[in-house]
């Protein structure tokens, strides 16, 4: 190994390298590939060197605290620099000299120029050379650098000419690795096993691709891990365990080029390079081309992306903690929306693809939807009013329409060009920086692409990207947009699979993300309404809070129960099936004919491929283990200090999941009637308004929230029809209700001994008592049959005070 | 005992700290006795009307009156409702004999008055509604059991109690005779299998629950029966919905320690 390679500690060859070729004897094969061999991990140990990048802090900049959850590659390289500038340690990178002129092939790990305070290159004798950042290659994700003295007793065997790789599995790739504080060479042929399935044969390609990906260069450790990457070495250098150069080889053991690891190698060079040749003087920008690019990239886009604030209806207290809706929604785009979410707006960012309509890449939901109050679009420093026109159905994004003025400039999404794999490309993500509109721009390029949901296309990037970023190329045109794929049916996706959706960590990543590429945009905006989710529209609070019935209460069987009941077959021991125990008055279910007792078992809805299995609960072995209706009286609770009314509430998980299907969709239901199977048809129905949606009045003052009686209430209370009563909702601190000691969920029958019937003629009776400015009101408290009386102190209110 | 000696009360509930206590007043088991060697037994009235202060102080409820007390509530099918009796009146006279309930303390007088009155006896009552005097008759009739009687299901851990609209008047709303959850211990097979206090029984198995009597026939019988599985359905009305629980009875708490 000799003193140069001193921190090549030791050579392990992966696989029967070289064993089968030539047709020599035995003894000769052998002493040939071994010759070979040792050519190969020559080439490498000579060209393989290591690189140090030290970082500083550019003056301009105070680097903060980054959230370490946000896995977001500017971010993310910031908590690098931290950790590197704060320790004074040096970020080391595997590279491979490519000439003796001093050029040298690392993997692109998308530093700025202005964090790196200067790179060096130690060559396998221990030398160190100062080197810089020549070109950021265009047709491989690597970096060129250039060592900047000349080089010494470095001496490298020159490259064969050879421009394409008629047979992947007769190449071979070393690789410079390292385990622990062990460095080592690897060799390996290149997709040995799967050397019959494609060779020199174009059926396997995907749009283009030349090589399939089973020819790829092994990844060693590929894994981006922050964790991987901090290692206490002596120096206290840290590993990038990105993509490393190898060093191909022919099947003579000559070197013929260089690829990156983790990558499927195009053996004709079509779309990515790996020849020494061309690595060097293929396209590429420099670094100084790159950052004047992108400066003028936030040029261009400056004044056609606008930030876009979105102003959200407060919803009453008593209401906020039913909106389980909202809640599923929230949960199910965590960590992909933009801008905060404080609950009362929201910021995003719009781009102008009209003089007066933007499309915004947020992926909202209905919830949401429902609840925008205002769309306010900022235009330099004006701000213009616009309205939610509608959502796309397939792409998280929206269309708003500016109410007033215009836009002063707009993209027209005419271009039709996709960048090839490997290429650069330019990625901008608006977000808020210190209360103004920043437009992140970076390179990035696309390694690998699949098939997905409706044929659309998945790219792999080099770099994370953000839902929400658009794509461009280097003539600054938007050629794409990456943001979420939404599914048909998505918001059925948790009540399929029973339970409690927020806690399924699948939904937690917020779906699946992909490129709409432009010609996919325009056809969406030349139609939009044809592409429109029309469930996803604003609604007025009333509407909002209505929601559909089967007009049922259940509870959840269970294995216990199930095994009582006899019903073990059809609920699957348990897991699925709700037991009525309550049936409303002139509801779905009574008309259908389903009974107390009876066992509801699956809904199908067309919306969903396959039935969906009723059941509120999930199993009580799970670890995730979380009771649907628990999660509702936990909110009441919390709501309501403690108290909990005697009735149902509606907002349980049957509801939401009808709801979520929609009103006026035809499912099937089967259940268990008489231990007999039916199925019968059902069309969701709005249920008649029920104590979340009930017709109030509020009065601030005299400290009442009074609702009107409602038909679950009626049932749960066992009140009939004709009984007159309304119904307190919410007790103000300190108010007059409250000295009075009328409790939450109390009926109040009568006012001054004539019975009142809806929260309407209530509040028109304290409106009329403080008109004619009485001092005080007596009430008629129901608690369960037991009536008291008491009086409202008026005296200190003054009339028209506020509702 | 006063200093000279005299019986003044009788200690019902202490608090063991002996900060606090609660007593009967001689003057009350005197009357009680007097009761207990005439019949044998107390026997108290039953009118169903509910009395308020005047002067509520708690609720901040105040009347323009000096003397009576205000009806609160009427129980549904009483004799108050039958005489005509209705919320927000002021029961001024019973029988000729002034009622003052002006302060809460006041209250208990008037509540023992009235389950003095003879039973069965028409009594005659001033009341005034809306400024206007009203003359009403009623008839108390025979109060009935105030508290209902319990039983301990040793072997679920739990103890159950009759309903009555006297001491369980939220219960009695629901169901008016039958058998409620008076308590479950922790750690039990009641407490594990989701019964909760107050949880009216309806059926155990399929026997319908509407006595002390039942619960005790049925829990035995089950208890007996040493060849089943030690498992059976209960259904329980919680809220005015029923709720199913399975009681699972395998494990003996009580031998564990």
């Amino acid at each position: 190994m000799g003193e140069r390679s001193r921190w090549i500690i030791g050579v392990v060859v992966l696989g029967l390298v070289l064993s089968c070729l030539g047709p020599a004897g035995a003894d000769e094969k052998e002493a040939e590939a071994a010759a070979r061999r040792e050519a190969m991990l020559e080439a490498g140990r000579t060209r393989f060197c290591r690189t140090h990048y030290y970082f500083k802090r550019p003056e301009d900049e105070k680097l903060s605290g980054v959230d370490m959850f946000m896995f977001d590659a500017e971010q993310f390289t910031r908590f690098q620099y931290d950790h590197f500038i704060d320790r004074q340690m040096s970020l080391l990178m595997v590279g491979l000299l490519l000439d003796e002129a001093g050029h040298v092939l690392v993997g692109d790990m998308h530093f700025e120029d202005k964090y790196i305070d200067r790179i060096e290159v130690e060559a396998p004798d221990g030398t160190r050379y100062p080197a810089v950042r020549a070109k950021l290659l265009d047709r491989a994700p690597a970096v060129l650098l250039k060592i900047t003295e000349p080089l010494e007793n470095w001496e490298v065997r020159g490259f064969v000419e050879q421009d394409r790789i008629e047979d992947p599995a007769r190449v071979f790739a070393v690789s410079l690795r390292r385990t622990g504080r062990r460095w080592w060479l690897s060799l390996e042929r290149m997709g040995a096993e799967f050397a019959y399935e494609g060779a020199g044969d174009t059926s396997d390609r995907l749009s283009g691709h030349s090589a399939s990906s089973f020819f790829g260069i092994s990844t060693g450790e590929e894994l981006f891990n922050p964790f991987a990457m901090f290692d206490g070495s002596r120096r206290g250098g840290l590993m990038a365990v990105s993509r490393q150069p190898s060093l191909l080889c022919n099947e003579r053991g000559e070197p013929i080029g260089a690829a990156l690891s983790g990558l499927p190698l195009d053996c004709r060079q079509e779309e990515a390079d790996w020849q020494h040749e061309r690595l060097l003087n293929g396209p590429g920008l420099t670094f100084a081309e790159l950052s004047e690019l992108v400066e003028k990239c936030r040029e261009e886009l400056a004044g056609k992306i606008y930030k876009c604030r979105l102003l959200y209806r407060l919803t009453g207290g008593e209401s906020r903690g039913f909106d389980f809706g909202a809640i599923l929604e929230r949960s199910m785009r965590m960590g992909m929306g933009i801008g905060e979410d404080a609950g009362k707006e929201r910021t995003t960012f719009a781009l102008a693809v009209s003089p007066t309509r933007l499309i915004v890449p947020y992926s909202i939901g209905r919830e949401e939807a429902a609840k925008i109050e205002k769309i306010e679009i900022t235009v330099a420093d004006k701000t213009l009013e616009a309205e939610l026109v509608g959502a796309f159905q397939e792409i998280g994004a929206f269309l708003v329409d500016l109410k007033e003025g215009m836009l002063p400039a707009a993209t027209a999404l005419t271009q039709k060009e996709r960048p090839d794999r490997m290429r650069l490309f330019l990625t901008a993500t608006a977000e808020e920086k210190f209360g103004k509109k920043h437009l992140k721009v970076q390179p990035n390029r696309w390694l690998r692409e699949a098939r997905g949901y409706k044929n659309g296309y998945y790219i792999s990037p080099v770099h994370a990207l953000p839902q929400g970023t658009w794509l461009l190329n280097k003539s600054l045109e938007v050629i794409g947009l990456y943001a979420r794929q939404r599914t048909e049916g998505e918001e059925l996706r948790g009540f399929a699979s029973g339970g409690m959706p927020m806690f399924m960590m699948s939904e937690l990543t917020g779906g699946h993300a992909r490129v709409f590429w432009t010609p996919e945009l325009s056809e969406l905006l030349a139609d939009p309404i044809a592409h429109f989710d029309p469930q996803i529209r604003h609604k007025t609070e009333e509407e909002a809070k209505r929601t559909v019935w089967l007009g049922v209460e259940y509870i959840s069987l269970g294995r216990e129960l199930a095994k009582q009941l006899n019903v073990e077959k059809e609920s699957k021991d348990g897991t699925i099936g709700l037991y009525v125990n309550l049936i409303y008055k002139n509801s779905p279910a009574e008309k259908m004919g389903i009974k107390n007792g009876d066992i509801l078992l699956r809904i199908e809805t067309r919306k969903r491929p396959d039935p969906i299995e009723l059941s509120a609960h999930r199993g009580e072995f799970d670890f995730f283990s979380f009771d649907w209706e628990d999660f509702m009286d936990y909110r009441y609770v919390e709501e309501y200090g403690g108290a909990k009314p005697r009735w149902p509430l509606r907002c349980n998980y049957l509801t939401m999941m009808l709801r979520t299907i929609g009103v006026g969709e035809k499912v099937e239901l089967t259940y268990l009637h008489e231990g007999k199977l039916e199925t019968k048809e059902l069309v969701i129905q709005q249920a008649p308004r029920d104590f979340t949606s009930a017709k109030k009045f509020k009065h601030k003052e005299v400290g009442l929230t009074i609702k009107d009686l409602t038909y679950e209430v009626r049932a749960g209370l066992r009140l009939g029809d004709d009984k007159q009563a309304v119904v307190v909702a919410k007790v103000e601190p300190g108010s007059p209700a409250k000295v009075a000691k009328i409790m939450p969920f109390e009926l109040i029958t009568a006012v001054e001994g004539t019975s009142v019937g809806s929260a309407e003629e209530f509040g028109e009776r304290i409106k009329k008592a403080l008109t004619e400015k009485r001092e005080s009101l007596r009430l008629t408290i129901d608690r369960l049959g037991k009536t008291r009386l008491a009086d409202l102190d008026l005296s200190q209110i003054e009339e028209g005070a506020s509702e | 005992m006063d200093s000279k000696g005299r019986v003044v009360g009788i200690n019902t509930l202490g608090v063991w700290t002996g900060v606090m206590g609660f007593a009967i007043p001689s003057n009350e088991c005197r009357r009680i006795i007097a009761l207990l060697e005439g019949d044998g037994k107390v026997v108290r009235a039953w009118t169903g009307m509910e009395i308020q202060a005047l002067k509520d102080f708690d609720s901040n409820t105040f009347l323009d009156s000096d003397d009576g007390v205000l009806i609160k509530g009427v129980e549904e099918l009483s004799p108050a409702e039958q005489a005509g009796l209705a919320s927000g009146d002021i029961l001024f006279e019973v029988n000729g004999e002034k009622v003052h309930g002006m302060y809460v303390e006041q209250l208990p007088a008037i509540r023992r008055a009235l389950g003095d009155l003879p039973v069965e006896e028409p009594a005659a009552l001033g009341v005034r509604r809306d400024g206007r005097t009203l003359q009403l008759t009623l008839t108390p009739v025979l109060k009935g059991a105030v508290e209902g009687k319990d039983f301990d299901c040793r072997r679920w851990n739990m103890t159950v109690k009759g309903i009555t609209k006297h001491t369980n008047p939220s219960l009695y709303y629901y169901r008016k005779k039958g058998v409620f959850i008076r308590a479950v211990r922790y750690p039990g097979n009641a407490n594990q299998a989701g019964l909760k206090r107050h949880d009216v029984i309806l059926r155990i198995g399929t026997e319908e629950i509407e006595t002390i009597e039942d619960v005790e026939r049925v829990y035995e019988a089950l208890i007996a029966e040493e060849e089943r599985e030690k498992k059976v359905l209960i259904t329980v009305l919680r809220d005015g919905l029923e709720q199913l629980v399975v009681m699972d009875y395998r494990k003996d708490y009580e031998k564990e320690d």
